[in-house]
């Protein structure tokens, strides 16, 4: 199909060059560079505040960037934002519909707006939510209302989705349904541009991770590479642990154990405990000694350092320790 | 333009509305308890006498007395006119339907018959508006004096004599003013407040973010809104003409000139509602600021009393608002069906709508700042 092969000779699907809005004299984007792939999906982290959505909003052409350039579909942005609209679904933030419509009329209603749209009932299967589709909008629960959101998204089959902040403000079993969706849309080969504050959405669903603050992008990658760079190996957790437990990894754990990037323990409610420990042969150690002590504790687990403990390294204490932002 | 897009956020808005329940009740029912409150209250001009106009251009004595039998009835008010006024003009400027003129020579011609009882009298003149309802009334009350009178003065033969010829006056009842009036006023209130309520709320949901990501410009859904609202317009104005014919027996002229009225009327309020909000984008803000263009509006451009009853610098303050124009467009269209009169005040409104609708299309704008 022609579309097809239009969209088609390019390396990136979006790519962002020097980037700038300024608000008065705050640069809210201050210099933002981007390449996304075709087919992966993308998460733009960052706090509140920190310009995701204002980056976000000038790639859907909704903000008129002050600085910079953009190009979509190996197309210009500004000079061919039709085109580029006909080939994009958006969730915008805080994504809200008509109150007293139907979800088969909002799903129509948006498809109308498109010269070339999706099968309605088609769409319908492929977001689950057929006993749904006669209810009206204002009747839908939270987590159903962002699924009809990335539903209209999808009306135009569009080739980027793009979604700004799709789980805030959900229950924990409302933001796995939204994941699913996504880790389908995924599975469809579309290209997804997400925006979070939540770093374990970025962990779960994210090929691509950029971490943007104060209107940069202080580290970009996998989120293994950057669990690998920034994050600090593993983290070793107790629960229920007695008091002499507790009072031994203080005291032995930090004097013998972790050394060089120094003691990073938490102690949590009710005996719960953990620690950073930098490799593996810390980790038995520190295991062998509490087991010859016979400090008692009654759960275990260690896993590896989480896209968390990389925001925290980033913006964080790592940060004024010397640095580590590229 | 997409006629398609049009037609999708029209069809949307028309299915928003009806199935909110309380928004249509309001909708609809604020002009019937407006017409029923106005309408009763001015129900009641049932005259206790009845107005009739004399000139007397004769000037006589014999005249005078003629004057004075009439002045002497109960049920007649009598008001003169001065002798030297054109007759025909007075009645078409000032709309009076009941009108006797002595004729100068009637006091000559009267001498001459009652000393020796040859030749006529000049016959007195009685113009008046068959139409009118009251008219019938007046004339037998007429016919009676003069019967009267002359069995009076002679016992058989009429010395007076009536000539009478019909007129066409403007008459109307209040409500007849009135209804023109409350289509004003409720497609203005609607389209003001329709739009302010659309555009805050869609903004407020992030709907218009959403669409400014899909094909549809702002151009088709200004378009689209200025449609339904003329729809809802359309729809409030028949349910007017409805009641007004159901309880008060008005029917009123309907036109083309009439319909361009609403039309107009609809574009220009809608474009200045959607400049509103585009300064003001809190909804309750922007309803109160609607409430001011609204609130003075009505009750300066004759929506409920004839504006050249209002002091003198009210009246120069009415003809810069623009409801002031279609009240009156809309009165000439469906009192006086005159269509002439009704382009005249129709050009005003038409060139504001052009205007607001050009100036909301480019300076409102989907984008965010």
């Amino acid at each position: 199909m022609k579309r097809d092969k239009e969209e088609a000779d390019f390396e990136h699907i979006i790519k962002v060059r020097g980037l700038v809005k300024t608000y008065g004299k705050v640069n809210a984007v201050d210099g933002i560079s981007l390449g996304i792939q075709r087919g992966e999906v993308f998460a733009f982290l960052g706090p509140n505040g920190a310009g995701k959505t204002t980056t976000v909003e000038m790639i859907e052409g909704i903000r008129t960037p002050s600085a910079g350039s953009i190009t979509v579909l190996g197309k210009d942005l500004s000079a061919n934002q039709n085109w580029i609209k006909a080939r994009i679904g958006v969730l915008p933030q805080e994504f809200s519909s008509f109150d007293n419509i139907t979800v088969r009329e909002t799903l129509k209603f948006y498809a109308s707006l498109y010269a070339r749209s999706r099968d309605i009932d088609d769409l319908i299967n492929l977001m689950h939510i057929k006993e749904h589709t006669r209810k009206l909008y204002k009747n839908l629960s939270g987590g159903l209302k962002q699924r009809i959101g990335i539903a209209v998204a999808l009306v135009n089959d569009p080739v980027i989705i793009f979604l700004d902040e799709p789980t805030t403000g959900l229950d924990p079993a409302a933001r796995q349904e939204v994941w699913k969706v996504i880790k389908g849309l995924k599975s469809e080969g579309k290209t997804v541009f997400l925006t979070t504050h939540y770093m374990e959405e970025a962990q779960e669903l994210a090929d691509h991770v950029a971490i943007i603050n104060h209107g940069k992008i202080i580290a970009e990658g996998s989120v293994d590479e950057l669990i690998d760079r920034y994050g600090k190996g593993m983290v070793l957790s107790f629960t229920g642990a007695e008091r002499s437990l507790i009072d031994f990894l203080k005291e032995a754990g930090c004097g013998v154990l972790i050394g060089e990037k120094g003691c990073n323990i938490t102690e949590g409610k009710e005996g719960q405990v953990s620690l950073v420990i930098e490799n593996k042969d810390q980790l038995m150690g520190i295991l062998e000694l509490i087991r010859g002590a016979g400090l008692g504790y009654k759960g275990i687990n260690v896993r590896r350092s989480n896209m968390e403990e990389v925001f925290l390294s980033l913006t964080g204490e790592s940060l004024k320790e010397g640095g580590v932002a590229p | 333009m997409n006629p398609r897009r049009v037609y999708s956020v029209f069809y949307v808005s028309l299915r928003e509305l009806f199935r909110d329940k309380g928004g249509i009740f309001f909708t609809f029912l604020f002009p019937i308890l407006l017409m029923l409150l106005f309408g009763f209250i001015f129900q009641d001009s049932g005259e206790s006498s009845y107005d009739i106009y004399v000139q007397d251009q004769d000037g006589t004595d014999i005249s005078g007395n003629l004057t004075m039998t009439f002045k002497h009835v109960d049920a007649l008010k009598v008001h003169m006119i001065d002798a030297n006024r054109d007759i025909d003009s007075y009645i078409d400027k000032n709309d009076v339907d009941f009108v006797l003129v002595i004729p100068e020579g009637y006091g000559v011609s009267m001498e001459r018959m009652l000393s020796n009882m040859t030749g006529t009298t000049v016959p007195i003149i009685l113009k008046y508006d068959p139409s009118v309802s009251s008219s019938s009334v007046k004339r037998s009350i007429v016919h009676s004096i003069i019967q009267e009178t002359n069995k009076g003065l002679s016992g058989a033969v009429d010395i007076i004599t009536l000539d009478e010829q019909s007129v066409v006056t403007e008459h109307f009842t209040y409500i007849e003013f009135f209804i023109p009036g409350v289509i004003g006023l409720t497609v203005m209130t609607g389209a003001v407040f329709g739009t302010i309520f659309t555009d805050t709320e869609l903004r407020k949901k992030g709907i218009f973010r959403k669409l400014s990501t899909t094909p549809i410009s702002r151009g088709e859904f200004i378009l689209s809104n200025m449609i339904f609202q003329l729809f809802l317009a359309l729809l409030a104005t028949v349910e007017i003409l409805l009641v007004g014919w159901i309880l008060f027996g008005v029917a009123l002229h309907l036109n083309p000139m009439f319909l361009a009225m609403i039309l107009f009327e609809v574009f220009a309020f809608t474009g200045l509602a959607m400049i509103v909000v585009k300064f003001v984008k809190e909804a309750q803000a922007a309803s109160a600021l609607g409430n001011a263009i609204t609130f003075p509006m009505m009750f300066l451009s004759g929506s409920f009393f004839d504006v050249d009853s209002m002091p003198h610098f009210l009246q120069v303050i009415a003809r810069v608002l623009p409801l002031y124009y279609v009240n009156e467009g809309m009165r000439d269209a469906m009192i006086f069906n005159d269509y002439w009169e009704s382009f005249v005040n129709l050009v005003p409104i038409a060139i504001f709508a052009v205007m607001v609708f050009i100036i909301g299309v480019t300076f409102t704008t989907w984008k965010q700042d």
